[in-house]
């Protein structure tokens, strides 16, 4: 009888250490899925065109006709900064005007949230407000803000272009923004 | 009396050995049906990450294709014989367009080992928008497997016809079909 339950009881430990191997094996299978299904994909494609958009947006516009009697784009920014007046209209109002649709019809259609600022290389601003004649625009929630709290961060090299003028030299910035995930 | 009792105990012997049987079959099934989704797992697994491979080299080819196009001189502007970066001749682009159609086999199959199975336009969008201009198609029929790719550019345009105002702003799109 005694013998009968040691050899029962014996027959249960087994079980239940098979049961364990059974679970710890569905364990691993389902972290193993878990891995496989979080892992997120990663696009070579988007990755490229962050990385060259700001600077090529930059590079275009700063020789880019302004539409303003052959004036360039450049010629805008620079009378801004010096307070010198253009053809057709003040400057600093026409170059944010056509800033705009610049960045409109490129990073905006590709819904590539931004930040575009222009300041005097020696007077940075410490507010949005403070840039050289208010030239500060952002898009897709790409401020101050959400750059702090670490809902958006901005992961590739800035565009970058320095205008010398006779007022200082002015630095113009267009940093695209990401998604930290 | 005795022979009763022992016909008793081998029919009850094999009962049991029925059930047991019956128990090992029955781990059996469970155990396959484990080994089969476990395996369904594993093949949608492979698949996803075979698809993510082939999307890989499909965005690499995309992105080859741009810069391909970027830098190539038959479309390359230049300024006093300095080529400028990502920009492009507007008369050179017409050019281009012209002569790269399925129309003129040789010229088509010459930029088909480097452009494949894409469509490249051109479109003005600064200081005016104008018309996209198709500098090179060779899109498959579209059906539902097709899948395609975007890349946007922008790029200087130069008309060097002009005196002032050379250069506009256009973008080049890229869409690489597989």
């Amino acid at each position: 009888m005694i013998k009968r339950a040691q050899s029962f009881g014996k027959r249960a430990q087994l079980e239940m250490i098979g049961i364990a191997i059974v679970v710890v094996l569905v364990i691993i299978g389902f972290l193993f899925v878990l891995k496989a299904i979080s892992k997120p994909p990663s696009s070579t494609q988007a990755g490229f065109v962050r990385a060259h958009i700001g600077q090529d947006v930059l590079n275009t516009m700063s020789i880019a006709d302004a539409g303003c009697f052959g004036i360039d784009m450049t010629e805008v920014l620079k009378a801004c900064a010096e307070g010198s007046t253009i053809d057709c209209a003040e400057p600093c109002v026409y170059f944010d005007e056509k800033v705009k649709e610049v960045l409109e019809a490129t990073l905006e259609e590709q819904k590539l949230a931004y930040r575009f600022r222009v300041y005097r290389i020696e007077d940075p601003p410490k507010t949005a407000g403070e840039a050289l004649g208010g030239i500060f625009m952002e898009y897709g929630g790409c401020n101050e803000t959400s750059l702090n709290r670490g809902t958006l961060i901005i992961k590739e090299k800035p565009g970058m272009i320095v205008v010398p003028t006779n007022a200082g030299d002015i630095k113009v910035m267009l940093e695209v923004c990401s998604n930290p995930y | 009396m005795l022979d009763r009792t022992k016909t008793v105990k081998i029919r009850m012997g094999s009962r049991k050995s029925q059930i047991q049987m019956m128990e090992t079959v029955m781990i059996l099934v469970v155990f396959f049906i484990i080994v089969a989704i476990g395996f369904i797992f594993y093949s949608k697994i492979q698949e996803g990450s075979i698809r993510e491979l082939q999307r890989q080299r499909f965005e690499e080819e995309a992105v080859a294709i741009s810069q391909n196009i970027i830098y190539m001189p038959e479309l390359a502007c230049s300024e006093k014989s300095v080529i400028i970066d990502i920009c492009f001749d507007k008369y050179k682009l017409k050019a281009f367009a012209s002569i790269v159609r399925p129309q003129n086999r040789n010229e088509f199959l010459f930029y088909q080992k480097d452009f494949g199975e894409s469509r490249i336009t051109v479109r003005e969008i600064f200081p005016d928008q104008k018309d996209a201009v198709v500098i090179y198609d060779n899109a498959p029929v579209i059906s539902q497997e097709t899948s395609s790719i975007l890349t946007s550019v922008p790029v200087s345009l130069k008309d060097p016809a002009k005196r002032y105002g050379q250069y506009s702003i256009g973008i080049l799109d890229i869409e690489v079909f597989a």
